[in-house]
């Protein structure tokens, strides 16, 4: 309620935001002069707004102060005016970078961006004087490779887009602005290969994303929850990266990515379940290697998912299907524990849970405690407290050792989730309900869409083509086309026509 | 949504279930059936082996009873875990019994989905209850060194493998019947002493122990296993030896299948062919020399031919047919025909001659001093 009152009081105050890619903004009677006054006015009771007056000439200078460089400041506004004349400046302020601002939203909005606004015989100009303060590039701490680019992205969108441009030399690599967040204005960046993205992909995404409503937005992972089609899954839908050399791929494959203004992650569409399961590294490796570790990342993904679960299953119900030397001593660790396998495993499960949130939240310095006393409690104690049995131990440590397989964090942390399901299924029907659980999963996987493709793409629907570059990571030889999935009209990856 | 208000559904079922949790059952590995009580009262004998977590003991628990259900109602008041049938892993018959027929207990074991395939069918020669709780030298309880010994057996395929599975196969086929280990017990082990040819379900014929290998060349093709022969013509001269690691292939070759509608004797031809490896040999002449060795061969080609001659001629009287000849005469002939015919009476009829032909792979490493 609150926000729509302020989304109201907002539109009243100030004009409608108009999209920059799309022709000229609808002229409105009552826009404001971008007048001196006026801009002061605007912002008042801002101590960051600095008022520069060049008495000769008869200009006015406002800037945020924390938001332009000193250099910047100097080479664009106090070196050219400080000794011209009237008609020199005049003819300075006519050519690049300084640009005439239209109204007074323009100008607001450019002076928030980190632009000086110039007053100068009833005209207003713009020119980009900021400073890009933030991280320098480095690796990416969640996305980790052993060999290959270092490079990640960084909270700045300029440095991430002059990474990725750096990468694609083409003149065919289009970047549309679109201004998100009815308070922030914050931008997002679609970024694609004219004549290799789907056109409709990328205006369907448009679409979208002018259509979002929201105050600000934080992170791309964020904000792909806005323009996602199942809000409700717990699925990420849009693979999202911090490294450049992925998206770099990503678009060379036909996909669209999206850069968010303050947020080290891209997001890539369209994206299939698949994608989450390949890191840059397996094409860095001989083919060979990299089509083992694809696969190992799959095993991972249904030990993460089951082991637990089978345990479960297996150890109250079906017992005739353990070999019968482990029966013996799985009987005898079970046989001091108090509880039924379902409370044993969840119990043990929400303890891994416990202990991996820890570490995700304490500071580097105290984190290395939590794996001692995890190490011991879980390791050793619990056990000999009878209050678990080894081999559960065992089957909990390893599927949490093989969630960590899986190269994306957000899709490694939505497993999680499905395991508990799987477990309280399994408790309560044993293998039945592990399948049921598994098949519950599987409807659910062949539900989702994405930018209205499947979300199971190459398994369903099936394509031999793309399977060798989603299970396996075939030879390049065998990679020549673009993956079906971005519904391209190039389909071979060396050739690009119009 | 509605998955939610399906998983809150299966939550208030969880006590609605057959939880079997594996601390809380007891695991059933041996079952041994047999006859009790005195001629006519046709009282059973059961016996059931439960290892302790402790896997050098076991619990052993016997009783007597009309059905073996009775039995298992006695067995659950004495066991503090319920009594499950999921690891079975021998189902023992006592000789009496299986003479008299042994389906109704193996049916009621199959029928349990848990019970798996690969248990093990024994029939065997002495007191079950004691052989189940005596202490053997090998180690490890009773049912483990049965387990063991059988696996054992059947993977050096000396025995053709005589789980519940085969058995069952074999009781419901047209055209072969069913064979089942023999356990003999002894002072203080147990020995696997031949096979047990099944007329459906009664017992009603065996194979010696030494014997089982030409039983396992005429049942199927062998891959692996030694021979043993004694007593192998070579010219003048008669040589133990023993084959190692052979392999044989059967063939069969029957007169026309329409004549046996018309009553006319069955003439059925069983080719053997065999090849291994000579490591065990007596003789005097030296193996060296391919004339001997064609001559050892022609011997040994003789002996297994008679040995399995006189296997069948055990079947023919027991009027069984535990190699499975009818398979193939019945694929020959029109299933109504088929039908019609008494083929264990036709079996043991048929004039059946076994033919032979020994190769020797090799002699094993050439040491010429």
């Amino acid at each position: 309620m609150m926000f729509r009152l302020g989304k109201l009081l907002l539109r009243l105050l100030s004009a409608p935001r108009s999209p920059t890619s799309s022709g000229a903004p609808p002229a409105r009677t009552d826009q404001p002069e971008p007048t001196l006054a006026h801009i002061l006015k605007e912002f008042d009771k801002c101590m960051d707004v600095s008022h520069r007056r060049f008495a000769s000439l008869g200009m006015d200078v406002v800037y945020l102060s924390y938001l332009v460089g000193n250099e910047e400041l100097y080479r664009d506004i106090i070196q050219p005016f400080s000794k011209a004349s009237e008609r020199e400046a005049a003819v300075i302020l006519d050519n690049p970078p300084y640009a005439e601002a239209k109204d007074a939203t323009a100008c607001v909005d450019g002076i928030l961006a980190g632009r000086a606004a110039i007053f100068f015989r009833d005209k207003t100009y713009l020119v980009k004087i900021d400073t890009s303060t933030g991280r320098s590039i480095e690796q990416s701490e969640s996305e980790t490779v052993i060999s290959g680019p270092h490079d990640g992205f960084v909270e700045n969108m300029e440095q991430n887009l002059s990474v990725l441009r750096r990468r694609i030399k083409s003149s065919h690599l289009k970047t549309i602005e679109l201004p998100v967040g009815e308070i922030s204005r914050s931008n997002v960046v679609l970024v694609y290969l004219e004549g290799i993205a789907n056109d409709e992909l990328v205006q369907m995404l448009i679409e979208r994303i002018r259509s979002v409503e929201i105050d600000s937005i934080m992170d791309a992972s964020m904000f792909v929850q806005l323009i996602d089609e199942n809000p409700d899954s717990v699925f990420p839908q849009f693979l999202t990266t911090e490294r450049p050399d992925a998206v770099a791929s990503k678009i060379l494959g036909g996909r669209i990515a999206g850069f968010v203004d303050g947020s080290p992650s891209v997001f890539c569409t369209p994206t299939s379940f698949f994608d989450f399961f390949s890191s840059p590294d397996d094409y860095y490796q001989r083919w060979l290697l990299g089509t083992s570790l694809r696969v190992l990342r799959l095993f991972g993904f249904l030990i993460t998912i089951c082991f637990t679960a089978f345990y479960v299953s297996i150890t109250t119900f079906h017992y005739e299907m353990i070999p019968h030397t482990m029966l013996l001593n799985l009987t005898e660790s079970r046989s001091r524990v108090p509880f039924p396998p379902l409370i044993e495993a969840l119990l043990m499960e929400g303890t891994i849970e416990l202990l991996r949130e820890a570490g995700a939240r304490l500071p580097t310095k105290i984190g290395q405690t939590i794996g001692i006393v995890g190490g011991i409690v879980i390791g050793q104690a619990a056990v000999q407290a009878g209050f678990t049995s080894n081999i559960l131990i065992i089957a909990v440590a390893t599927s949490a050792i093989a969630s960590f397989v899986i190269p994306s964090y957000i899709m490694s942390a939505s497993l999680r989730l499905i395991r508990f399901g799987l477990i309280i299924l399994a408790g309560i029907l044993g293998n039945l309900g592990l399948i049921m659980g598994i098949g519950f999963v599987m409807i659910h996987l062949a539900g989702i869409t994405n930018l209205g493709t499947s979300y199971l793409t190459p398994l369903a629907p099936f394509n031999f083509g793309d399977v060798l570059d989603t299970f396996v990571r075939g030879p390049f030889w065998a990679l020549r086309k673009r993956p079906s999935i971005v519904k391209t009209k190039n389909k071979v990856r060396t050739k690009m026509r119009k | 949504m509605r998955a939610f208000r399906w998983m809150l559904v299966l939550l208030l079922l969880t006590g609605c279930s057959d939880q079997r949790i594996l601390e809380k059952v007891g695991f059933i590995r041996t079952i041994a059936y047999d006859l009790a009580g005195r001629d006519g009262a046709k009282l059973l004998k059961v016996t059931i082996s439960i290892p302790k977590t402790k896997q050098e003991e076991s619990i052993v628990y016997s009783a007597v009873a009309r059905t073996s259900k009775q039995a298992r109602a006695i067995f659950d008041r004495q066991n503090n875990r319920r009594l499950v049938n999921g690891q079975l892993r021998q189902i023992v018959f006592g000789e009496a019994l299986a003479r008299d027929g042994i389906w109704s207990h193996l049916d009621a074991i199959m029928r349990d989905p848990s019970v798996g395939i690969h248990s093990h069918v024994v029939v065997a020669e002495g007191d079950t209850e004691r052989m189940m709780t005596k202490k053997y030298e090998q180690g490890g309880t009773a049912g483990e060194y049965i387990d063991d010994l059988l696996r054992a057996e059947s993977a050096s395929r000396d025995i053709p493998h005589t789980n519940l599975h085969s058995f069952i196969r074999d009781y419901y086929d047209d055209g072969i019947e069913p064979v089942a280990t023999i356990l003999k017990e002894l002072p203080n082990s147990l020995m696997v002493d031949g096979l047990a040819l099944f007329r459906k379900d009664r017992y009603v014929g065996r194979i010696q122990g030494v014997d089982k290998m030409y039983f396992g060349i005429l049942r199927d093709s062998v891959h692996m296993g030694d021979l043993n022969m004694e007593g192998v013509k070579m010219g003048e001269e008669s040589v133990p030896i023993s084959m190692s690691y052979i392999r044989s292939h059967r063939k069969i070759r029957f007169s026309s299948p329409k004549g046996l509608t018309q009553g006319k004797r069955l003439k059925v031809d069983i080719e053997i062919k065999l090849r291994g490896s000579m490591l065990e040999y007596y003789g005097q002449e030296p193996l060296d020399s391919v004339a001997n060795q064609r001559k050892l061969e022609a011997g040994m080609s003789k002996y297994v031919a008679k040995k399995c001659q006189s296997l069948i001629g055990i079947m023919q009287r027991s009027k069984t047919d535990s190699i499975g000849l009818g398979q193939h005469v019945r694929n020959a002939m029109h299933y109504r025909d088929w039908k019609k015919l008494d083929w264990n009476e036709t079996f043991a009829a048929a004039d059946i001659t076994v033919r032979a032909s020994v190769k020797i792979k090799d002699i094993g490493k050439l040491i010429r001093s």
